[in-house]
């Protein structure tokens, strides 16, 4: 079984959109997934009661003492693990990214997110201590203006981009219809499959996918 | 008039076997917490679950007069207790001790 964590040091990058998103997607493929909701505002976990996915199981109320125990749990019973983390920087992050396959590391244009997302690679890098393979982790550029960029968000994407931390080609872009499902309990490939959101969701998990079929390759 | 467009052939996501991947750390959660805390403490993270006190166990020790003698010396010159030199010197020789649990002197938290 793959375990993913989405984390940051930083709150409200988008990290439960990326969660949800990424889960659901997968679970409608008919992989077998288990979201966990560590995070305090449980938004995953209120999707969770909405949504009608076949395969998606999402567990609340994950908190830094029963992570370990119900991530064992998830791994039994899923293809994969999905680790929705709270922002900031938690011993119940630590203690997930310890056991995490991959770590998603959603991140706006700017330079205090870019500032804490090396914070969150610098922590998977100790939480690495105690591995015996590596954590494979990755930047995902987020709320992304379709057809737009700022002089400033350019320069804080390059600048991240020379520096070897790896970055998923594909970004999440800013869409309404990433906010609807939290109302609807619906992925936008099951309101609009042929839609723009659909496609940006599809190609961000089948990235998602290549990275964890090539650790599979590889362990 | 627009030329027809040819049909796109989209093939389903290829399927991955997932449950072939293993966690990257087998080590006992015991092991995984205790790390965690050590990080933790080092980052200034958040830490909702109070730490548990580790069972305390009694070590009676008889040594020569002269070596107590010099324990007690150097603890007067660190403000330190004569039982923190101990156990830092246990540390030092490769013995397992939470950062917790090196305190130069107990007393002071009462």
């Amino acid at each position: 079984m793959a375990t993913l964590s989405i984390a940051s040091a930083k709150g409200g990058v988008g990290k439960t959109t990326v969660a949800i998103s990424v889960s659901a997607e997968l679970a409608l493929d008919g992989y077998r997934v288990a979201l966990l909701d560590c995070d305090l505002n449980q938004h995953a976990s209120h999707f969770g009661k909405i949504a009608e996915i076949p395969g998606l199981t999402v567990v609340s109320a994950v908190d830094e003492k029963n992570v370990l125990p119900a991530l064992r749990k998830a791994q039994a019973e899923n293809d994969l693990v999905v680790i929705d983390l709270p922002g900031g920087s938690s011993t119940l992050a630590l203690k997930a990214l310890h056991r995490s396959n991959f770590v998603l590391i959603p991140c706006q244009a700017t330079l205090p997110d870019v500032r804490d997302a090396i914070k969150t690679v610098e922590q998977i890098d100790d939480a690495q201590e105690l591995a015996s393979t590596k954590i494979a982790r990755s930047l995902i550029w987020t709320r992304v203006m379709p057809g737009f960029e700022s002089r400033s968000a350019k320069h804080v994407r390059k600048s991240i981009e020379g520096q070897g931390v790896p970055v998923f080609r594909t970004s999440m872009m800013q869409r309404a219809a990433l906010a609807e499902f939290h109302l609807t309990g619906k992925l936008p490939r099951q309101i609009e499959p042929n839609g723009a959101t659909a496609a940006n969701v599809a190609a961000i998990t089948a990235e998602l996918l290549e990275h964890l079929e090539q650790l599979a390759k590889a362990a | 008039m627009k030329p027809e467009l040819p049909p796109i052939d989209v093939a389903p996501r290829k399927r991955v076997d997932l449950r072939s991947l293993q966690p990257p750390t087998t080590a006992d959660d015991s092991v995984v917490e205790a790390h965690s805390r050590r990080l933790a403490s080092e980052w200034g993270a958040v830490t909702t679950v109070p730490t548990p006190k580790p069972v305390i166990a009694s070590l009676r020790l008889e040594i020569p007069e002269y070596l107590d003698r010099q324990l007690a010396q150097a603890a007067f010159d660190q403000r330190v207790t004569k039982q923190f030199l101990v156990i830092q010197a246990l540390k030092a020789a490769g013995f397992n001790v939470d950062a917790a649990d090196l305190v130069p002197d107990k007393r002071k938290r009462r």
